[in-house]
């Protein structure tokens, strides 16, 4: 049997592209944010995230000589954001594409440790809490942000003298289904306390796949009457500019 | 003699053989009283399982300090403090290292019948 694909598979797909898009802009956004908070005359080490994509070891942490604050670890939060899984949908794929909706996992680390405050303190396992919301209020704020309804990508352009398509849109929405805090187990007893939660990103596009080439149509004319030709029940014609 | 008794004296001595494994351990008490108390110490490398299917990489630390040696200190018995409004219990120890450490006391597991206290010790700043 011979091989019927036409080309070398040596273009990553679409999965592939948003996946690394999403940690292009949350990695370029959160350095402006940073940008913007010296501008403000503000801490920017508060905006600042740590951005991964598919790490597994994601993280060590200890702590040495705390008590003069000299730390041999970054404990900026960051997340990781990993490809989850894919689910196509058969009625609205064709033989040339699919819709799909596919889930990446933000998941957002933060650490703590307990500091002296006046005559009280601040419990590690609370800053790391605090710590993670202010990661996942920064990453939110900007996954979701009008310009990334696409993540990015621009609308579909015509060709303004054939009428022809020069790009089509291939990212149609992004939402977050859902945003869960992680349970570290009680008796991890860890010198440094950490907290985690996992965004549960997704995003619809149409995902291409292997076509043989093709004839160009100059048009395309269908109809479907009755039995005796006197009823039309439709009739469409499908001009295309060769 | 008590076998009780007998075990909470073996573990003092324990503590306090300087050829032994016991260290010095500063307790400060939520009312800044100090005391030195022999114990043991410990400081291993442990994963945290965040539920992510990625570990992080922790370590956790803990002593353990005859009771009897700390009822003689008069300060108190430690205790995991969860008021924020208060100070907590510390502890400061140096480790094999040379390493001088700050902790505060985050739980604690008393044993009355063998005369031990067990510390949890999470890193504090001061």
């Amino acid at each position: 049997m011979p091989a019927l694909l036409p080309s070398l598979i040596d273009t990553p797909d679409v999965v592939e592209t948003v996946r690394e898009r999403i940690v292009e802009i949350l990695t370029v956004e959160i350095a402006a944010q940073k940008a913007k908070a010296i501008e403000a005359g503000k801490d920017p080490r508060l905006w600042d995230v740590h951005v991964f994509m598919e790490r597994q070891n994601p993280w060590e942490l200890f702590l040495e000589a705390a008590q003069t604050k000299t730390r041999t670890i970054d404990y900026t939060p960051f997340v990781n954001v990993s490809f989850d899984q894919d689910a196509p949908e058969k009625s609205r794929s064709s033989t040339l594409s699919y819709q799909t909706t596919a889930t990446f996992n933000i998941d957002i680390y933060a650490a703590g440790v307990s500091e002296r405050v006046g005559n009280g303190h601040i419990p590690g396992d609370e800053a790391a809490a605090l710590a993670r919301d202010r990661a996942k209020r920064i990453v939110r704020n900007i996954l979701m942000a009008e310009p990334y309804r696409t993540l990015g990508d621009p609308p579909t352009q015509f060709d303004k003298a054939t009428g022809a398509p020069k790009y089509e849109r291939v990212i149609a929405d992004r939402w977050i289904r859902s945003t869960t805090a992680l349970a570290i187990p009680a008796d991890a007893r860890s010198l440094v306390k950490i907290a985690v939660c996992r965004m549960a990103f997704e995003v619809a596009f149409r995902e291409g796949v292997q076509i043989r080439p093709g004839v160009h149509l100059a048009g395309l004319h269908a109809s479907l009457r009755g039995p005796s030709g006197e009823f039309t029940y439709f009739q469409a014609d499908f001009s295309t500019t060769p | 003699m008590s076998l009780f008794l007998e075990a909470a004296e073996a573990f003092e001595e324990i503590c306090q053989d300087p050829n032994g494994f016991g260290v010095d351990i500063e307790l400060t008490s939520p009312a800044g009283q100090v005391a030195t108390v022999r114990g043991l110490f410990n400081r291993v490398g442990s994963d945290l399982d965040p539920e992510t299917g990625r570990l992080v990489q922790g370590q956790r630390s803990s002593v353990a300090l005859p009771l009897r040696v700390i009822d003689a200190a008069g300060i108190g018995t430690p205790f995991g403090e969860a008021e924020t409004a208060k100070l907590p219990w510390r502890v400061r120890v140096t480790d094999v290292r040379g390493r001088v450490h700050s902790y505060k006391v985050v739980a604690t597991m008393p044993d009355d019948s063998a005369g031990c206290l067990v510390c949890i010790l999470e890193a504090y700043e001061v």
